[in-house]
């Protein structure tokens, strides 16, 4: 795992914030995250729902509404994504960086051929000819083991069951072998058998073709099925990142320590409390009214993230 | 998000952020309420008696003593149109308010039920729905003969059909929320649960669906009478009017221009509300965020 | 498919059998044709007090004495062989008038249809995508004013600014094709106002959702994703509100044909009532109601065809 933090990030977000304007009113949902994505690496961002964990994916392709704004900065591969164009995003949006989006139900387009819907992806982003295109996409259905790949070619998103769609949005996402994948919620609404076979779908797709991952998950345990690196993310900024081994083993963030204590194998115990509106943030720590060691200094003061252990940080301050 | 808890600081300050964020609310409010105080107002703010003839000064433009001319009677335009203003008001809301609460009260029973009552009352809808409405309000007129009375017993009988079906529907949805369920469970009777729990969730719809509905109604009325169904000489109806002036167009055409400026006016004043209250009331129309 | 067309056709048929019923209740049950009026309106003239022998034999030739259900029978029984009876006033079947004045409605129509959606579905369309500038405003202040224009008002502001003032159009009647101008503009006005409007939103609720976000993470141009995601599911519920518009619009004709003296079903219709020649009256509000569900069901069709949701159902 160390010698890949040698290596130069192939994504790099520094000091990224993503805002809303909703009437009068600022969301910040995303507050001044860094975090460095490398080559053939898995990272999960786990988080509770409204964390900010999908935005954060949608300012990375640039693909947040009009009302929105994202300040600071993130390299892929040296290129300024918050500078770039609009054609150069479009260039870079399912051939570079593939996104594989949460909600299998709502996700593919009602009124067209799942087949279709893979193929377009293909057909843009390389000079392949629609008869290879249909075969590559036949191929495609059946590494990710969807039953009789051929047939459901001509299949209708509503004719498929929720784990059939959400393998032809893994087909569509990872089509054009894009270097970063962006997943997002992927088990999201799946029962539990379906939720196992998706994540060893994943599992392998990573596996087999080197490339890097950010997959976003509510879900600790698929994240550490999966992931080489954790961060966790509460209230728009991360609270605690390092190896997966790391994190899940030593907790060092009683956010992370209560996420893994509300896991059905580990207690099954709910965090008391919920996380703040993000339009009105508490100036102090902002885990600290839910905080089981919740410390004076954290109502006033907000925590920086440091470097609690070797490559494991940490914005608390009992881990000082 | 939190809007509420932000701006609760004095009362002006909730009015004043009320005006500026449902500024289309607050405009056509004022207009209804500007169509509402003529008729209300009506008789004390006629410059002339709207019925009376006065043969010696027809069809005379506008001036100091007729503002907006007079009719080929010799009637003061201004007048008539005021007067007008009280006919469509008064028929469209006797026509709303009988043909709301009838829809409502038969979509209630047709969801809450179902079954039998509800096909009952879903077929007719069916049935009367496959007429245009106003085709449909000129078979009963023939029957009734013209006449005001006519075109309101008329557009009662036409326009409940869109309240029972949007209270079904919502009834339907309703019927498997919680906290009904919870209310059954409590051993509340049904009309209880009819009245007190399902109706105060469908009134914000239905108040959308009235104001609408008088805009039409309101335009539905001039039509008729237009086509001389409706409101019968010597009454002051807006479209009656309109009708009137058709063969002065060419040299009088302000006897048709105040009438139709007023009819459309009121009923871009109604529509309008309607259409702001829909938005008020479904926050969902407003910019979203993700997740 | 095939089942989902059987359904519709046989409900289709259904409310058509129904609304004959009702027409016919609704014209029958009352003052307006009692053999009296009959009398006074279509053959002795309204002054004149009918004697009782011609009661008497209008009520046999009529056969107004029998049970309503029997007329009904009667009637429904020859309508389906295309005898709609005969006109108190022309003294010609009932067929025969509709038939000669039909067209003149059709084409008045069909041409007023066009002209709305040629107008009001491309800029709902632009308006949508350009949401908030100064082009969308604008249109959407003239669908506003055009929704609240009563048709027969507009007709003569169109007379008074069109044809006494330019002198472009004839004010009335059916000569030439400068003659259809300014009806079907009337008529376009109300529906493409509509169409327009609901068009911009349902392509502002369509551009919201989950898979046009999946379209453009693939990097699919932005005219791709409007032309090839969003436009098709956007068009779904403007099918089915066309179809309601026309059935507003087969209403605002008897207006629009009454102003401009178009010699179509409408101004037949019209004139019909005020001569109580109720059995066409009958006829033309069946036509209406009969054009009516047909437009209706060709729309759920053409939306079957639209939406694979319908035409295949869901499968286990």
């Amino acid at each position: 795992m160390l010698n890949k933090q040698v290596m130069s990030p192939l994504l790099s977000i520094r000091a990224l914030s993503t805002c809303f304007q909703i009437q009068e009113t600022v969301v910040k949902a995303v507050d001044n995250v860094s975090l460095d994505i490398y080559p053939d690496e898995v990272l999960a961002l786990v988080g509770e729902t409204g964390c900010g964990k999908s935005v954060l994916a949608l300012s990375i392709l640039r693909l947040l509404p009009e009302n929105s704004l994202s300040e600071g900065s993130i390299l892929y591969k040296g290129f300024e994504i918050l500078e770039g164009s609009n054609e150069e995003l479009r260039a870079l949006r399912g051939r570079e960086i593939g996104m594989i989006p949460q909600s299998q139900a709502s996700s593919l387009n009602p009124l067209l051929k799942v087949g279709w819907q893979v193929m377009e992806v293909l057909r843009l982003h390389t000079k392949v000819r629609k008869p290879d295109a249909h075969k590559k996409v036949v191929e495609l259905f059946s590494r990710l083991q969807l039953p009789e790949p051929e047939k459901r070619m001509d299949y209708y998103p509503h004719q498929l069951s929720g784990g059939m769609r959400q393998r032809v949005l893994v087909s569509m996402g990872v089509a054009c072998n894009p270097n970063l994948i962006l997943v997002d919620e992927p088990t999201k609404g799946l029962d539990a058998v379906l939720r196992m076979e998706v994540v060893k779908l994943l599992g392998r797709q990573a596996a087999e073709n080197n490339r890097s991952m950010l997959l976003i998950t509510h879900d600790l345990s698929v994240a550490a099925l999966l992931a080489d690196r954790i961060a966790v993310m509460y209230a728009g900024e991360i609270v605690e990142m390092g190896s997966s081994a790391g994190v899940l083993k030593i907790p060092r963030h009683p956010y992370t320590q209560s996420l893994l204590d509300s896991l059905p194998g580990r207690g099954f115990k709910p965090i008391p409390g919920f996380s703040p509106s993000l339009s009105r943030i508490p100036p102090g720590c902002r885990f600290q009214p839910r905080c089981r060691v919740a410390c004076s200094k954290g109502a006033a003061l907000h925590p920086d993230l440091r470097e609690a252990d070797p490559n494991h940080y940490v914005r608390c301050f009992h881990a000082d | 998000m939190d809007v509420i808890l932000l701006s609760a600081k004095t009362p002006k300050k909730v009015v004043l952020r009320f005006l500026k964020q449902e500024s289309m609310l607050a405009v056509s409010g004022a207009a209804v309420l500007l169509v509402i105080m003529v008729a209300l107002l009506g008789p004390l703010i006629m410059p002339h008696d709207p019925i009376s003839v006065s043969l010696t000064e027809k069809v005379q433009t506008p001036s100091f003593q007729y503002p907006f001319g007079t009719d080929p009677l010799g009637r003061c335009i201004l007048s008539r149109v005021i007067q007008g203003t009280r006919t469509s008001l008064t028929a469209a809301v006797v026509i709303v308010s009988i043909s709301g609460i009838g829809g409502v009260l038969l979509g209630l029973l047709a969801g809450y039920k179902g079954g039998g009552v509800d096909s009952l009352i879903m077929r007719l809808v069916d049935v009367l729905l496959a007429f245009p409405s106003i085709i449909l309000a000129m078979a009963l007129i023939v029957s009734m003969g013209p006449g005001l009375e006519s075109v309101i017993v008329a557009l009662t009988l036409v326009h409940w059909t869109g309240y029972a079906r949007l209270v079904r529907a919502e009834v339907l949805t309703l019927k498997q929320a919680e906290f009904v369920e919870g209310a059954r469970a409590l051993g509340n009777s049904s009309s209880r649960i009819l009245f007190k729990y399902i109706l105060p969730n469908v009134l914000a719809p239905v108040l959308v669906m009235a104001s609408l509905d008088i805009a039409h109604i309101i335009l539905s009325m001039a039509s008729l009478s237009f086509l001389g169904l409706g409101a019968q000489p010597p009454e002051a109806e807006w479209g009656a009017m309109i009708n009137q002036g058709r063969e002065f167009i060419r040299t009088a055409p302000y006897v048709t221009l105040f009438p139709g400026l007023a009819l459309m006016f009121s009923i871009l004043a109604f529509s309008l509300l309607g259409d702001s209250l829909r938005d008020y009331f479904d926050p969902r129309l407003r910019d979203k965020v993700i997740e | 498919m095939g089942r989902f067309i059987c359904k519709r056709l046989a409900a289709t048929i259904l409310v058509i059998v129904a609304a004959s019923m009702l027409t016919f209740g609704i014209l029958h049950l009352t003052p307006g044709s009692t053999p009296a009026t009959i009398l006074k309106y279509a053959f002795i003239g309204l002054e004149e007090i009918p004697t009782d022998a011609e009661i008497t034999e209008i009520t046999t030739r009529f056969k107004l004495s029998d049970p309503l259900y029997q007329q009904y029978y009667r009637w429904i029984k020859q309508a389906l062989r295309g005898d709609l009876g005969d006109s108190y006033v022309y003294r010609l079947p009932v067929a025969e008038l509709i038939g000669l004045r039909f067209p003149a409605t059709a084409l008045l129509a069909v041409l007023s249809v066009t002209l709305s959606l040629l107008i009001s579905i491309p800029l709902g369309i632009l308006c949508a995508v350009k949401r908030n500038t100064f082009f969308d405003h604008f249109n959407r202040l003239l669908a506003l004013f055009a929704v609240a224009m009563p048709s027969f008002w507009l007709a003569y502001l169109l007379i008074i600014v069109f044809s006494l003032g330019f002198n472009l159009f004839p004010v009335a009647g059916f000569r030439s094709l400068s003659s259809l101008v300014l009806p079907c503009v009337t008529l376009a006005a109300g529906m493409g106002a509509v169409t327009l409007r609901i068009m911009r939103s349902s392509m502002l609720e369509v551009m919201g959702q989950d898979y046009i976000l999946t379209a453009r993470s693939k990097g699919l141009y932005e005219r791709s994703v409007i032309a090839k995601h969003a436009l098709k599911n956007a068009f779904l519920p403007v099918v089915t509100v066309v179809g309601l518009q026309f059935g507003h619009m087969l209403g605002g004709s008897v207006i629009v044909e009454t102003v401009f003296s178009w010699p179509g079903i409408g101004k037949l219709l019209i004139d019909s009532i005020f001569a109580k020649d109720i059995p066409v009256v009958q006829g033309c509000i069946l036509l209406i109601a009969g054009t009516y569900a047909l437009v209706n069901l060709l729309v759920d069709l053409s939306y079957a065809l639209m939406d694979p949701r319908i035409r295949y159902g869901r499968e286990s």
